[in-house]
């Protein structure tokens, strides 16, 4: 399962989503300008306060780490 | 086949690192040697393998013993001799790993700890959870500048984001302020020194930190940002940075 926190108009992690739809990857879209809940998850999993943060499975990626993004979801860039 | 891929990864690290207990465990013997003689030293070396060697033992074991036919570990190429372990590169179902092993394949380390890189990171370190980098101050105009990145649409940014106004407001003589909210501006600096999240701060190219500082509250988060810029125009203006001078000298 992956979920995707992101907000809405933030052009960092709309850059982050059309990386993964391009490659074909499904993933939850979690709004946490909308959600308090998410937002606290998001700061339980990560100790930060950012977006957009993706969780894949388990592992947590801050921002667009592109090479581990690659690396988990196995993309070739 | 890609669920199963995804649900091994932490599975291999697992049963790797319980397997390597159980091998520690079922041989004593490896610890009760006796120091320096000259017949262990002479056994020791006769057990030293190749990095090939090495690196066919280990992917047979794990594919053997870990993997089970639910899929398949290969070597990504020649494991190599670094700091005194062999370096094993493989390749599960096109997820890449590194494991490290004793140069006689009986032990296998899933995990390493960087002291070094550990140490490097912890030094630049720095308040308010900012890192600290070597780069030269960035100007413009003779002043230094000072990013903020963000977006509307992010809570942690709208907390953020009134906090570095009203900050940089105080040094508007001082420094030059790029305030960046949902914007595209300055997307070089952006991918430098953020993650590629935000709200992201760059003090001067000096400091930098993505993420808000929330957890320290308003008021310190306040002081944190005018150290470090106070840091960078030389304590001026001195009335504003005097305050804070605590801080700075923890810079």
């Amino acid at each position: 399962m992956i979920k995707f926190y992101s907000s809405p108009n933030c052009p960092y992690c709309f850059t982050l989503k059309m990386f993964l739809k391009e490659h074909g990857i499904q993933f939850e879209d979690i709004d946490i300008a909308k959600n308090k809940q998410a937002v606290k998850e998001v700061e339980e999993k990560t100790g930060k306060y950012e977006v957009p943060v993706l969780d894949i499975d388990g592992q947590i990626i801050e921002g667009f780490d592109r090479e581990e993004i690659c690396k988990l979801l196995n993309i070739k860039d | 086949m890609k669920n199963i891929n995804k649900n091994l990864i932490p599975l291999v690290v697992i049963v790797v690192a319980l397997a390597i207990g159980a091998v520690a465990y079922s041989n004593p013997s490896l610890f009760t040697k006796k120091q320096g003689s000259q017949q262990d030293n002479q056994q020791d070396n006769q057990n030293v393998l190749s990095t090939q060697e090495a690196g066919e033992q280990i992917i047979k074991y794990i594919n053997e013993n870990l993997l089970q036919g639910q899929a398949t570990a290969s070597l990504l190429e020649t494991p190599i001799e670094e700091n005194g372990v062999y370096k094993i590169n493989f390749e599960v179902e096109g997820q890449k790993y590194n494991f490290y092993s004793t140069k006689d394949a009986k032990y296998l380390f899933p995990q390493i700890i960087d002291l070094a890189k550990e140490a490097e990171q912890k030094a630049l370190e720095t308040i308010g959870n900012f890192s600290a980098s070597k780069d030269d101050v960035c100007q413009e105009n003779g002043k230094p500048i000072v990013y903020f990145f963000g977006s509307q649409g992010c809570p942690h940014c709208i907390w953020e984001h009134p906090l570095i106004e009203s900050v940089a407001l105080k040094f508007k003589e001082n420094i030059v302020f790029h305030n960046n909210m949902d914007s595209q501006e300055d997307m070089d600096i952006f991918s430098k020194y953020s993650t590629g999240g935000v709200p992201a701060l760059v003090i001067g190219c000096k400091y930098h930190r993505t993420g808000s500082g929330q957890n320290l509250g308003e008021e310190q988060e306040s002081k944190v940002l005018t150290a470090l810029i106070c840091k960078l125009t030389g304590n001026q203006p001195s009335d504003i940075c005097n305050e804070v001078q605590e801080l700075i000298n923890q810079i």
